[in-house]
């Protein structure tokens, strides 16, 4: 591939030079310089990713897309990372740049910011705990989400989170959060199981309930009954301290049977892992729930805690050194960023389902574990690197997106879809805004497996009368449509128009349209009448695919 | 719009385990369907769009609305009475237009019409409890996890759904939210592995398509006129960049208009008055009524249910007094308007639930939940009128003739649609799956031709 | 205050009694069975069927001047028969659907037979209008219609005051309406939510009502029974509940106290011949008892049985014993031969 066709963009290559990255002039090219050191910097994760995805491209003959301008770059970061179009002064301000590392500094000053955390709450939230349960709003409110909030906001190492998570010990009062988790599953160690598997370790193992996995044999039967058992002693306690999930030191031994009948005993096991040893009590023999299975008192209002605690076994012995914990979790990282999972769908990381780019995923999962599951430095070396940073348009001939050479469309989630109309049209955020409940519900889909656009999301762009109060909101005073009408000169404000909301200059042929659509019928010349105008331009701009879509 | 296949390859030939399914999982999963067991199918995202057919797949046009009787109905109430006996319960038997059979007194309506009606008075199925005979009755076949089978509606919408039709192909009408294991069963997985897109569009009380209505402060002119503009920008934007994103969301804004022009088929207050009043004023009734409109105007399956309110372990004579007039009303008013215009013979109309009743009373007079030997009637379509399937013992204990289960009931459904019963789904690498399981016969004796 | 209740005897007929009622010289009981009117000699627990309905039989009375007992049907019809030969002596089709509840007043002069099928109305399924007149007031003698008064349909029971000057007939809404027997005029109403369920979560649709009504001693007030409010009616599940009415202000002034009910359908009721109690019965649904002695005056439950069978009538014979009749569950299969009998009777003596 011709390198001169590489370094189209001037931010980037200003950008990789005074980032002091000593890659080759080409980013895909094979012989890096860089060696990878005890902790991997943004800087070599960013050349790990270049250079293997770098090495797809050769192997499959193909050319990547360009790197994609600082107009697409700074909508598409922001969405990513902030879970917000930026605003007209964000935009300018970073195109008006000419620092040549400016690209990093907004990733830098993105990560940092409270955008951040309440992006990544709400795509974790949904990813952990799906988006139901309506009954519990306030709990989840109240305790699950300032618990995640904490975890991005101070970036918290990811395997004492999910050690807290599961463990559900909360042993200080920003560690109480964690319980939700298994809390809000109200004791359905099914549930539990069903939940922890993709989430943590990036495999569903639901069909394993009845059978081994008619697919993917080497997730077994035993894998789901032992994963269920893990949980199975554990209760629910309201305790004057908030909820907690007490365990039992006894019972949770039973058989499961297959399909064809024969039955196997539910013991402690996971899949990739080991069979933590427990004696089983003969069949029929009864157990006695005696004070001497627990430890001495904890503080009051703590349930107590078994001595051979299944819960404890699990965190220490299974989820601790677990060989899917880290890939999962940068699988996931990397398939909310850049469009699909090194491993795709994200959470099916089995035997049928391999990844693209192996080495890839072995050594960012090796970089996060050793920079001690850093979050922040993952997301980072993620963004920073090329392949984030290639154009959104598909280069002829190529079309299998799992080489990673072009920027994949995302669909905004409801999350950044609320918040970036309020961007456009008040250039400010209210975080809870009244259309989100019903955004969230009506389109749930949160890194979904392909884009599908049923027509029901549509139907509420076209119908729904929250999407039609926003649109009324932007007419009042300091709103984008009472802006766009009072302005004199047309071709201004359209220009104003696309920037605001597609973050770029219409081109003449969509100038022309719109400026036609402005100027016809008489009603243009009343104020009301130009403000019912723009509010239906603003409608058709709002609901084009371009600002459907993360590209 | 999505293109469909049964199931999604991997690039490399292989098939996933029951990916669409997954797909559909991880929604439920967000929805909080599987923990609430909010309704999956009160999600109306289905059958707007059909993939397009080949030709020699695409059938005669013909319909069918399947009348759920949710709950499981007494066959000594409706189609086999047993008057006089022991097991017979209150109500007696009365002629109908074909010599020689009888058909409870609660039906007096349909025995005029028992010329167009065929019955089976030999059911026989294995599930005796709700979610399970649900189950069983409205996908033909018995569970086989992981992989889910489709229920009926989705795979007759998917054989004869019609490509270009704004109008839902397959509907569910059932107005009531709750229903014990109906309910748990209509937030499970509708559409199997056909995909959810052939999941009904549900309708009915509290359900409606949300947001089929334009908004009331803007005028028909500035709906149309904006979505021209906001048409060409995203059009614009899917071609420059030949996105196929963009191409799918652009397809589905295509079927807003024509959907909300389909808006009044949903709604009960848009039927004529006096149908409203000669079907009955029920909600089982009415949209009954509304099962007609929708298939009259393009929907290919039509569902309606009304929880399930059937199952009559107390007041069974009580209820019955009102929910079997009621279903004869129907019935009869459904098969005469099918006739008058002339569709009967491409719309089958099939009145069934998921089991039977016991012949005994139990202490509260309450019949309960029997599989061994039940009934079900058909008319339309394919099928042959005035003809009884089977026979059960004078006390309706057991089939004593012919006896018909699940298998052989759908491969006669089919086969009077026009579909291929023993037809294999193509699902490569994994288990081989018919339409039909076991080689089951459709029951020739109510067939026409 | 407590009373026991002690089983002094018992006896079972084929099927279910539906209603029944002593002879004169009470050593014989006409019990109205799902398969016919059965006559019974008490002491020596001898059965004979003397005449069928068309279906169940639901009531039964006997007529003391003229030796006759009158049985009501499902079948809408009444029917005479002879006390000395069992022979038929008249029948009339008093309605196109069931007769729920027959009620002879106490002077003997009057039946009155209530019928109406549900049907439904509206859209969540209110009762539609009656299509023929729903309570029925004939000549005990001869069978003549005197008044045809309408209701709501389905009315499932109906009484007479004491002093035979009202009836009352109670139906599926929890709606009572009152009427002068003399004229025809309804003198009053009062309708209680209580007794009906609308099915939240299977059956969206109405269920329950009046199953069985009393006058008070002094006839301004009347005494309903049935079942309480259920989210789902199929449950059968509802409170064991009375509830007691001044039918002239259409306001309750008792009803069943707290924590005195178990679950399930209530079904008869009947004042105790000194006037200082009722009684009253049905299906035990979940609970200790399915029958129980209430005092009047403080509603206290002073006394209950559990008799392990859905009762559909009581009533006190002239020693002050109650007599219990209903039905068991139908047998599933025959044994030797033929279906067990699960028709039920019993008499409990009433001590303190």
């Amino acid at each position: 591939m011709p390198q001169s066709r590489t370094f189209e963009s001037l931010p980037f290559l200003a950008l990789v030079f005074t980032a002091g990255l000593l890659v080759p002039q080409c980013a895909h090219a094979q012989e890096s310089e860089v060696t990878a050191g005890s902790t991997a910097s943004i800087t070599d994760m960013a050349v790990r990713i270049d250079r293997e995805i770098a090495a797809g491209y050769s192997k499959h003959g193909i050319e990547p897309a360009s790197l994609c301008s600082d107009e697409d770059f700074v909508r598409r970061v922001y969405l990513d990372l902030a879970g917000r179009i930026p605003t007209v002064v964000e935009r300018a301000s970073f195109i008006e740049d000419v620092s040549p590392d400016k690209r990093l500094a907004c990733i830098d000053r993105l990560l940092a910011s409270e955008d951040y955390v309440q992006n990544f709450t709400d795509t974790f939230d949904s990813i952990l705990m799906g988006r139901g349960n309506r009954g519990k709003v306030a709990e989840r409110k109240k305790l699950w989400r300032p618990y995640l909030e904490n975890v991005f906001r101070n970036n918290r190492p990811w395997d004492q989170v999910a050690r807290e998570i599961l463990l559900a010990r909360p042993d200080s009062p920003d560690q109480a959060g964690a319980v939700w988790y298994l809390f809000e599953r109200q004791d359905n160690a099914q549930a539990i199981a069903e939940a922890v598997a993709p989430a943590f370790f990036g495999i569903r193992i639901d069909c394993a309930q009845c059978h081994d996995h008619m697919i993917a044999s080497e997730i077994r039967q035993q894998h789901y009954w032992g994963l269920v058992a893990f949980f199975n002693r554990s209760k629910n306690q309201k305790t004057d301290a908030g909820p907690r999930i007490g365990e039992s030191a006894i019972g949770g031994f039973s058989e499961f049977a297959n399909i064809h009948g024969a039955s196997s005993p539910n013991i402690l096991t996971f899949y990739a892992s080991k069979t933590v040893e427990e004696p089983r009590p003969e069949k029929d023999a009864k157990q006695e729930d005696i004070d001497e299975l627990y430890q001495a008192p904890l503080p009051p209002n703590e349930p107590r805690v078994p001595k051979f605690s299944r819960r404890t076994k699990f965190v220490d012995e299974i989820l601790s050194g677990h060989p899917m914990f880290a890939k999962a979790f940068v699988n996931r990282v990397w398939a909310q960023l850049m469009g699909r999972g090194i491993v795709h769908p994200f959470d099916q990381m089995d035997s049928m389902h391999d990844p693209s780019h192996p080495e890839l995923l072995d050594g960012l999962a090796n970089d996060f574990i050793a920079t001690g599951y850093d979050v922040r430095n993952l997301i980072q070396g993620i963004v920073a690197s090329r392949a984030y940073q290639l154009s959104s348009i598909r280069p002829q001939g190529v079309d299998d997106p799992a080489l990673f050479a072009w920027s994949i469309e995302r669909s905004l989630t409801a999350e950044q879809l609320a918040r970036s109309i309020q961007i456009a049209l008040q250039q400010r955020v209210e975080n809870d805004h009244p259309m989100l409940p019903e955004l969230r519900e009506r389109m749930p889909d949160v890194m979904p497996e392909t884009i599908v656009t049923d027509v029901g999301d549509t139907l509420f762009l076209a119908n729904n009368p929250k999407m039609h109060q926003v649109i009324l909101e932007g007419s009042q005073k300091d709103g984008l449509i009472a802006r766009l009408a009072l302005q004199a000169d047309p071709k201004g404000a359209i220009d104003d128009l696309f920037i605001a909301i597609l973050g770029r200059h219409p081109d003449d042929a969509e100038s022309e349209a719109v400026l036609e659509f402005i100027q016809r019928s008489g009603t243009a010349d009343s104020f009301e009448g130009k403000i019912s105008r723009w509010q239906n331009v603003v409608w058709a701009v709002l609901t084009s695919a371009e600002f459907r879509f993360n590209h | 719009m999505r293109v469909v296949k049964h199931t999604e390859t991997n690039g490399r030939g292989r098939h996933e385990c029951g990916s669409p399914e997954h797909r559909v999982h991880r929604r439920l999963f967000l929805q909080g369907s599987m923990a609430s067991g909010l309704a999956s199918v009160a999600s109306f995202n289905g059958l707007f769009s059909i993939p397009a057919l080949a030709e020699e797949t695409k059938k005669q046009g013909k319909k069918c609305i399947l009348l759920w009787l949710c709950g499981a109905p007494s066959q000594f109430e409706m189609w086999d009475p047993k008057p006089g006996t022991i097991t017979g319960g209150p109500f007696g038997a009365i002629s109908t237009s074909i010599p020689g059979i009888q058909i409870s007194q609660l039906m007096p309506r349909c025995a005029t019409i028992m010329d167009k009606l065929a019955v089976v008075r030999s059911m026989s199925t294995e599930p005796n409890e709700h979610f399970q005979g649900v189950d069983v009755l409205t996908r033909g076949e018995k569970p086989r996890p992981p992989f889910t089978r489709p229920i009926l509606g989705s795979v007759v919408a998917q054989q004869l759904g019609q490509l270009d039709s704004p109008v839902p192909q397959f509907v569910l009408l059932d107005p009531c939210p709750e229903g014990n294991e109906f309910k748990s069963f209509k937030a499970g997985n509708w559409a199997g592995w056909l995909g959810a897109q052939y999941g009904p569009v549900r309708s009915g009380g509290e359900y409606s398509i949300p947001d089929i209505l334009r908004p009331e402060a803007l005028s028909e002119m500035d709906h149309e006129d904006r979505e021209s503009l906001r048409k060409f920008l995203s059009r614009k934007f899917e071609n420059d960049r030949r996105s196929e994103a963009a191409a799918g969301y652009n397809a589905a804004f295509e079927r807003v208009q024509g959907l909300m022009s389909c808006a009044p088929l949903f709604d009960l207050e848009k039927l004529p008055q006096a149908d409203r009043q000669r079907y009955g004023l029920g909600a089982f009734a009415q949209h009954a009524l509304q099962a007609r409109h929708l298939i009259e105007n393009g929907s290919t399956f039509v569902m309606v249910a009304n929880g399930m309110p059937w199952d009559n372990h107390v007041f069974q004579h009580e209820m019955h007094q009102m929910l079997v007039p009621e279903l004869d009303n129907v019935l009869f008013q459904l098969i005469t308007d099918l006739e008058l215009r002339g569709m009967l013979q491409d719309t089958l109309v099939i009145a069934m639930g998921e089991f039977g009743r016991t012949p005994w009373l139990n202490e509260a007079r309450g019949r309960d939940h029997y599989s061994k030997a039940w009934s079900l009637a058909m008319a339309g379509g394919g099928i042959r009128g005035g003809v009884v399937v089977g026979e059960t013992d004078p006390l309706g204990f057991e089939i004593t003739q012919n006896a018909i289960d699940n298998r052989r009931l759908f491969a006669t459904i089919f086969k009077a649609l026009g579909i291929d019963p023993q037809e294999q789904y193509d699902l490569p690498d994994l288990p081989t799956f018919h339409r039909v399981e076991g080689d089951a016969q459709p029951i020739q004796e109510i067939l026409l031709g | 205050m407590q009373k026991t209740l002690t089983r002094t005897h018992d006896f079972k007929l084929p099927t279910a009694i539906l209603g029944a009622c002593l002879l004169q010289d009470e050593n014989e009981l006409i019990a109205a069975c799902m398969d016919g009117v059965y006559r019974v000699e008490i002491g020596a627990k001898k059965h004979q069927r003397i005449g069928t309905h068309e279906s169940y039989v639901s009531s039964a009375v006997y007529l003391a001047q003229q030796q006759a007992i009158v049985t009501a049907g499902y079948d809408g019809k009444l029917k005479w028969h002879s006390a000395m030969d069992n022979g038929l002596l008249r029948e009339e089709k008093v309605h196109g659907f069931w007769s729920w509840d027959m009620a002879l007043s106490p002077d003997q002069r009057y039946l009155a037979s209530v019928t109406g099928q549900y049907m439904a109305g509206d859209y969540k399924y209110s009762p539609a209008g009656e299509t023929e007149p729903s309570v029925k007031v004939l000549n005990a003698a001869d069978g003549q219609l005197v008044h045809a008064l309408p209701h709501v349909p389905s009315v499932q029971s109906v009484v007479f005051s004491h002093d035979s000057q009202w009836v009352a007939a109670g139906n599926l809404m929890g709606e009572v309406r009152v009427w002068e027997v003399a004229s025809g005029k309804q003198v009053g109403s009062f309708q209680s939510k209580d007794f009906t369920s609308w099915g939240i979560i299977k059956s969206h649709c109405y269920l329950g009502g009046i199953f069985a009504m009393e006058f008070s001693p002094d006839n301004n007030e009347i005494i309903v029974c049935g079942m309480g409010d259920m989210r789902d009616p199929m449950a059968g599940n509802g409170k064991q509940l009375w509830q007691r009415w001044n039918w002239r202000e259409a306001k309750m002034t008792a009803q069943t106290l707290d924590k005195q009910s178990g679950e399930g359908l209530m079904e008869a009721l009947v004042l105790h011949p000194a006037g200082e109690s009722f009684v009253m019965g049905g299906r035990l649904r979940g609970g200790d008892w399915n029958a129980a002695l209430f005092d009047l005056a403080s509603g206290e439950r002073i006394g209950s049985i559990k008799s392990g069978f859905r009762i559909t009538q009581m009533f006190f014979n002239s020693k002050g014993e109650l007599i219990v009749v209903g039905g068991q569950g139908q047998p599933g299969k025959e044994a030797d031969g033929k279906f067990p009998d699960f028709g039920r009777v019993e008499i409990y003596a009433i001590g303190s």
